[in-house]
């Protein structure tokens, strides 16, 4: 599914975060959103998922089940096991028991927490803990995914198959946005990238377009 | 087996309750009058005054877990508790203004008006706490400011009206002297209904445990769920409040039990809250009832002193 902004502007109780972004996010590919700190990348994810609705412009309306949302920081849910959070991806689905912890046993392989998946949620370090979401996000398949810093605390050489695992994801006929700090990563495995700065869209093309624009040597 | 062991426990506070009191009677005169017909005294001590007392002790011991257990998980907060949040208070409220004299109706309509209020502040808690970004901090102070509303303008009422003291301490510190039969007819239902209802229900707790953003992307809207599950919470403690006063801190204190017995899922932690409310208002009665006999406690004193150290040490714990 497409997304589209057109002057796209964004008020969070009372400051502008966002003005007048106008951008495009196409169907079945992985969009990377980078830019530095404040420059309003969390909160277009907020206005997409309608989280924040004090926004003013045009912004594709996407069915509440269509679409999932994996926040920054989330609190790790009270007594739950990482299997447990995994499964619940699942939640809804007509779908029989052991059909889901066959999907999920796979996804936690897939995501690298499968010798740990019986831990207490709460209890994995936020690298786990952050993989177990991912493997939550994935398991849920929606047509739109839409992924705050996913992978900040997983160490490097995981990152690079789990990105890799996001960008066949997206091949599967799914739209995945990631808001990211890693240039490094979203320059190999993004399909477009969005960079803002201050609330403003400076840039929106292809990765190769994007290197000659700021000049980083690959 | 665990829900074995608490279903022996109760039992045995069942049989304190019947057999030991301040009538002093005998085991055989006690098994004379629970089991033969005949006119003696201690039929009617049995009939009439210890077996109602026990059925309603459970009863609104049910009550308070349940509706304990219902906050925590709708709301994602340890520290959830129907009356310390002022949802029995409202109950409380309106039996103030019956005790002053202030309005006048039959025995199901103080029933019914306890319900009623309850389930008011129940809902305007709910909307209070309809923010986004709800955490237990927030919860527990909106709560607590709510709770202490409920208290102040319930002394008011009484102090308006000249009340009797045992009537007070019965409706601030909780009482279950003046249980009879009628009581349990209309607590009874109402405990089955919300049981059930909360049963049907416990499915929708689990996407709400992972936050409001996430379970609304599961297809739960977290708002309603926690609404309806507020109206059920005013619903119990109405009735609880009804039937023994403001009873303290099991709605808080049930749910951590029930999570260290039965386990976590919401499910398990619904029936077992209930349970181990009922055991542990069953035992409080039991020590108001014979610590000092023949003076009684309130036996809200008693939940109270167990309780509340165990709400500093959950708070010490709490990250």
């Amino acid at each position: 599914m497409k997304i589209v902004a057109e002057n796209l502007s964004i008020h969070v109780r009372g400051v502008d975060i966002v003005h007048q972004v106008s951008c495009t996010i196409p169907e079945n590919s992985l969009t990377s959103i980078v830019g530095p700190n404040g420059s309003g990348k969390s909160t277009i994810l907020h206005a997409i998922s309608r989280n924040i609705i004090n926004w003013s412009g045009q912004l594709t309306d996407i069915d509440e089940r269509q679409l999932c949302l994996l926040p920054q920081n989330l609190d790790p849910p009270p007594f739950f096991s990482i299997l447990d959070v995994v499964n619940l991806g699942f939640y809804g689905k007509k779908l029989a028991k052991n059909e889901k912890l066959e999907m999920t046993i796979y996804l936690l392989d897939k995501c690298g927490v499968a010798s740990v998946q019986n831990r207490s949620f709460a209890n994995a370090s936020s690298g786990e803990q952050q993989r177990g979401w991912l493997a939550f996000a994935l398991a849920q398949s929606k047509d739109v995914t839409l992924l705050d810093e996913p992978l900040s605390s997983v160490d490097l050489p995981s990152r690079k198959n789990l990105y890799q695992l996001l960008l066949n994801f997206t091949r599967t006929g799914k739209t995945l946005v990631v808001v990211t700090h890693d240039i490094d990563m979203a320059l190999i495995f993004s399909d477009k990238i969005i960079r803002l700065e201050g609330g403003i869209k400076v840039f929106e093309g292809t990765t190769a377009q994007y290197q000659e624009a700021y000049s980083i040597l690959s | 087996m665990r829900y074995l062991s608490l279903v022996c426990l109760v039992a045995f506070l069942i049989l304190v309750g019947i057999f030991v009191g301040p009538a002093n009677a005998s085991l055989e005169e006690a098994i004379n009058g629970l089991f033969f017909s005949g006119e003696g005294l201690m039929k009617t001590i049995i009939w009439d005054i210890r077996i109602p007392r026990i059925l309603v002790c459970l009863l609104v011991g049910g009550n308070l877990g349940l509706a304990g257990v219902l906050i925590q998980l709708s709301t994602r907060s340890p520290l959830g508790d129907p009356n310390l949040f002022g949802i029995g208070g409202g109950a409380a409220i309106f039996l103030a203004t019956i005790s002053a004299g202030i309005i006048s109706v039959g025995q199901f309509g103080v029933f019914l008006g306890c319900i009623i209020s309850s389930v008011i502040v129940a809902i305007l808690l709910a909307k209070l706490i309809s923010t986004v970004d709800l955490t237990p901090t927030k919860l527990a102070i909106m709560g607590i400011a709510v709770g202490a509303l409920t208290i102040t303008i319930g002394t008011s009422i009484i102090s308006h009206g000249r009340v009797f003291p045992t009537q007070i301490i019965g409706l601030v510190a909780g009482s279950f002297t003046s249980s009879n039969w009628t009581v349990i007819y209309y607590l009874l239902p109402t405990f089955i209904i919300c049981s059930l209802t909360s049963v049907m229900l416990s499915h929708k707790f689990y996407p709400i445990m992972l936050g409001d953003i996430l379970s609304r992307s599961l297809g739960v809207n977290p708002l309603k769920t926690r609404t309806i599950t507020m109206g059920l919470v005013g619903i119990l403690s109405g009735a609880s409040v009804y039937a023994a006063g403001l009873v303290g801190f099991v709605g808080l204190t049930s749910p951590h039990i029930a999570k260290k017995i039965v386990g976590t899922t919401p499910m398990n932690l619904i029936i077992g809250s209930s349970l181990i409310g009922a055991l542990t208002t069953m035992f409080a009665d039991q020590v108001a009832r014979l610590l000092f006999t023949p003076t009684e406690l309130p036996v809200g004193m008693v939940t109270t002193v167990i309780g509340a150290p165990m709400m500093m040490y959950m708070a010490a714990k709490l990250k």
